[in-house]
C-alpha cells in the first residue's frame, strides 16, 4: 500500500466528510499515503481522532463547517476542484439516534442531500461514494442480506440510512450522476474511542483486568468489518465508479463471517490471552436489530473485490493499537470517551 | 359554499365534535375539501400553509372565517413546535408537501425539504407534545417502480424519482415514529385525486375539463395509452377521516399504511373520452403529442386491506365524481381561466 506514481489516486483531488470519523481517518491515511490531495470536512474538532494523530492533519486541507451548509459544499466542490467524494459523514451511534432522531435525520438524509445536489450542480466531478450501512436494510427474515433486499428501517439511525441510501440512487438514475453506495457491517479498528461499542469496550475491559460487560444478551448477530479492509473497500468502489460508469449502485462489503455478540467478545478475550474473563450479561436489548449479516457476491463478482485480513489479523492489529494507545494515555484524562 | 359542502355539513359525527384538528397543506386539493368537511361534523380547525392563498378552495368556499389560519412552513420548526405545544391537537392530517412531480425533478432539494424534512420535524414535535393521532399523506409513488402489482402495503418502499423518493422516505420515517416511539401515526397511500378546486392544469383531468370548457382539444403528451387510477377527492376525504377515526380507538393502527384508490385502469385517453362525453363534446378529440417516452405503467394499488380494517369504499365513484367536479369547474371557471396555473 505504499505510494504508487502511477496510482489512480496521484494527485486526485479527494474530498471527504466525515474525515474525523474511523473510517474517515483511516481512508485519509490511506488517500494521502497514495498521492491524493485531500480535503476533509470538519465540523468538530476532535483531538483524539487519528486524524490528528502523526501529523496527518497537515497532510491535507481542512475545511471546517457542517455538512448541511449547502454553500459551504459547493465552494468547497468548486475551489479545490474535487474529483471524487467519499461522503462518510452521519450521525453514526443507533443510541444517540434514539434519543435524538431529529439531530440525526438532518445529519444523516438532509446532509447527503444537501451534499448530493451540490455535487449534482459541480462539472469536475467524477464520482461520490456514499456511506450507507447494513442498517438501512432493517429487519429482514432472508439472511444474508443482498443488495435487492427491500431498504425499510425502523428505528432511527436504520430509518436514517434507508431513506439516505434511496436519495442517492434516486440522484444517480434521475441526474446521470456517478454515485455508488456502499452497505457495510459494524466498523472496527484501531482509532475507535467509542467504548460503548463492543470491540473497543471489550478490549478496554480486558486490558484493565475487568471482564467485559455486554448491554444486551449477546445473541444478537453482526457482521464485523475491519475498517482497513473497508478503507480499500471504498476506495476500489470509487475508481471502479469512475471508469466503469456506474450510476446508483449499492454494494455490500463484509467479512462474510458473522458472529454474535458474545462470539466477538470470546475472540477478543482468546486474542488477548484472558479467556478467564466472563463477560457480563445486561441483556438490555432495545431499539435495534436482531440479527443482521451480508452477502457479498455482488462486490466480488463486479468488482473481483475480496477482504484482505482475516479476523485474527484485523482483531491482532487493532489490540495492538488499543495497547498502544493505553499505554500512551494511561493516567491522562479519559474524556475520548464521549467522542464518536 | 359549494352543493357537495354543504351535503357534507348535514353530516354529523360526533367523534370530531369539539376536536382540535391540525390540518396542513390546507390550500391544496385535499385540504380544501378535508377542512370544510371536518368543520362541518364539528371540529376546530387550524390550518397550516405556506402563505394565504386567495384562490384556494378554503377562501372561495368562504371557510376562512371558520378556521384558525397559521402561516408558515412546515419546516419551520420553531414554529411547528411552538403551534403544537400552545394547541393540543387531538389530530393532524399532515397534508402538507410539494405535490408535482415534474417540480420535484427540477429542484430535488425544496421537495425533500418540504416532503421529508417537513415530515419529521412535524412528527417530532408530536411527539414532544403528546398529540393524539396524525395521518399522514403519503401517495401510491412512495413504492417506486416494483414487480408485483397491484402494490400491497407491505411492498417495498423505493421511489425512483425525486418526489417518489421523498414520499418513500417520509412514509419510512412515519413507520419508524410509530414503531420507535409510539406514535400514534398512520399512512394514507392514495392514488392520483381529482376533484373541484385542482388548479394544476397540467394534470390530465382539470387539463381536459378546462380545454372543453374553452371549446379545445386536450393536448395529451404522451401516446395516451398510459394506465392510471383517480380517486375522488370526496372519496379520499372519507378515507382520511375513517382512517382517523378508527386509529383513535385502535392503537394498534399506529404505523399502519393503508392504500386507497378506485381500481380503475382506464388509458388517460380513455378517461379524456369519458369526460368529454360527460360534457357532451365528443368531438373534441384530444391531440395526442407523443412527446416523451411511452410509460405504461399501472400504478394500480390494492385497497382490501382498507375494506376489511376500516371498510372504506369510494362511494362516489369516477363517474359522480367527475360529474361533481365538471360542475365545480363550470361554476368558477371565470375565477379558474383568470389565475395563473401554478401549484395548489
Amino acid at each position: 500500500m505504499g505510494v504508487n506514481e502511477h496510482s489512480f489516486w496521484q494527485d486526485r483531488s479527494v474530498f471527504v466528510t466525515g474525515a474525523t470519523g474511523l473510517l474517515g481517518s483511516w481512508l485519509v491515511t490511506e488517500l494521502v499515503a497514495q498521492g491524493a490531495s485531500v480535503v476533509a470536512l470538519i465540523r468538530d474538532r476532535i483531538p483524539f481522532s487519528l486524524l490528528y494523530a502523526n501529523g496527518l492533519n497537515q497532510k491535507i486541507a481542512s475545511v471546517s463547517g457542517d455538512i448541511q451548509d449547502y454553500m459551504l459544499l459547493e465552494r468547497t466542490l468548486a475551489e479545490y476542484e474535487v474529483s471524487v467524494v467519499f461522503h462518510l459523514a452521519a450521525q453514526t451511534q443507533v443510541l444517540v439516534a434514539n434519543r435524538s432522531p431529529l439531530s440525526t435525520f438532518e445529519s444523516n438524509i438532509r446532509g447527503t442531500y444537501l451534499l448530493l445536489e451540490a455535487c449534482r450542480k459541480h462539472p469536475l466531478l467524477k464520482a461520490v461514494v456514499v456511506a450507507s450501512s447494513d442498517k438501512a436494510y432493517g429487519s429482514s427474515d432472508h439472511l444474508p442480506y443482498d443488495e435487492e433486499t427491500p431498504l425499510r428501517g425502523q428505528y432511527p439511525y436504520d430509518a436514517s440510512k434507508s431513506c439516505a441510501d434511496l436519495i442517492s440512487n434516486s440522484y444517480a438514475r434521475n441526474f446521470d450522476m456517478p454515485v455508488s453506495v456502499t452497505r457495510c457491517g459494524n466498523l472496527y479498528g484501531g482509532g475507535d474511542l467509542n467504548f460503548a461499542r463492543i470491540v473497543p469496550g471489550t478490549i478496554r475491559s480486558v486490558h484493565q483486568g475487568k471482564a467485559p460487560v455486554i448491554r444486551t444478551d449477546g445473541t444478537l448477530i453482526r457482521d464485523y468489518f475491519y475498517v482497513r479492509d473497508a478503507v480499500l473497500a471504498y476506495m476500489m468502489l470509487a475508481e471502479r465508479t469512475v471508469t466503469g460508469n456506474r450510476r446508483g449502485d449499492a454494494y455490500n462489503f463484509s467479512s462474510g463471517t458473522p458472529l454474535s455478540v458474545l462470539e466477538i467478545t470470546a475472540q477478543i478475550l482468546k486474542a488477548m490471552g484472558r479467556e478467564d474473563l466472563r463477560p457480563v450479561v445486561l441483556g438490555e436489548n432495545r431499539g435495534e436489530i436482531k440479527d443482521q449479516w451480508l452477502g457479498t457476491a455482488k462486490a466480488r463478482q463486479e468488482l473481483g473485490w475480496e477482504p484482505r485480513f482475516t479476523l485474527q489479523e484485523a482483531l491482532s492489529e487493532t489490540i495492538d493499537w488499543y495497547r498502544d494507545y493505553f499505554a500512551k494515555t494511561e493516567g491522562t484524562l479519559d474524556r475520548a470517551a464521549v467522542v464518536a | 359554499m359549494s352543493s357537495a359542502a354543504e351535503e357534507r355539513t348535514s353530516i354529523s359525527n360526533s367523534y370530531w365534535q369539539g376536536r382540535n384538528v391540525l390540518v396542513t397543506g390546507a390550500t391544496g386539493l385535499l385540504g380544501g375539501w378535508l377542512a370544510p368537511a371536518l368543520i362541518g361534523r364539528g371540529a376546530k380547525v387550524t390550518a397550516l400553509a405556506r402563505h394565504e392563498a386567495p384562490h384556494s378552495l378554503l377562501a372561495r368556499g368562504g371557510w376562512l372565517p371558520r378556521i384558525s389560519s397559521v402561516f408558515g412552513s412546515v419546516c419551520d420548526r420553531d414554529l411547528i413546535r411552538g403551534l403544537l405545544a400552545e394547541r393540543s391537537f387531538e389530530t393532524i392530517f399532515h397534508l402538507g408537501g410539494q405535490p408535482l412531480v415534474d417540480v420535484a425533478r427540477k429542484d430535488p432539494v425544496s421537495t425533500l425539504e418540504t416532503n421529508v424534512r417537513g415530515c419529521w420535524i412535524l412528527l417530532d414535535a408530536a411527539r414532544e407534545a403528546g398529540v393524539g393521532q396524525i395521518v399522514m399523506a403519503s401517495s401510491e409513488k412512495a413504492y417506486g417502480a416494483g414487480s408485483r402489482m397491484p402494490y400491497r402495503e407491505d411492498a417495498p418502499l423505493q421511489g425512483r424519482y425525486p418526489y417518489g423518493v421523498s414520499k418513500s422516505c417520509a412514509d419510512l420515517i412515519a413507520g419508524m415514529y410509530a414503531h420507535t416511539y409510539g406514535v400514534r401515526v398512520a399512512i394514507a397511500r392514495c392514488v392520483n385525486l381529482f376533484g373541484g378546486g385542482d388548479r394544476n392544469f397540467s394534470r390530465l383531468i382539470p387539463g381536459v375539463i378546462q380545454a372543453t370548457l374553452r371549446s379545445q382539444s386536450f393536448q395529451i403528451r404522451g401516446d395516451g395509452k398510459s394506465i392510471r387510477d383517480f380517486l375522488y377527492v370526496e372519496d379520499a376525504v372519507e378515507a382520511y377521516l375513517t382512517l382517523a377515526e378508527h386509529l383513535a380507538e385502535d392503537a394498534s393502527l399506529a404505523g399502519e399504511a393503508f392504500n386507497f384508490c378506485q381500481g380503475l385502469h382506464m388509458t388517460m385517453l380513455d378517461l379524456t373520452e369519458k369526460i368529454l362525453a360527460l360534457m357532451g363534446r365528443p368531438e373534441l378529440r384530444p391531440v395526442v403529442q407523443n412527446i416523451g417516452k411511452p410509460d405504461h405503467l399501472s400504478q394500480g394499488l390494492d385497497a382490501s386491506k382498507a375494506h376489511q380494517r376500516l371498510g372504506w369504499e369510494a362511494r362516489i365513484g369516477l363517474e359522480e365524481g367527475l360529474r361533481r367536479t365538471i360542475a365545480w369547474y363550470r361554476q368558477h371557471m371565470q375565477e379558474a381561466v383568470a389565475v395563473a396555473p401554478v401549484g395548489a
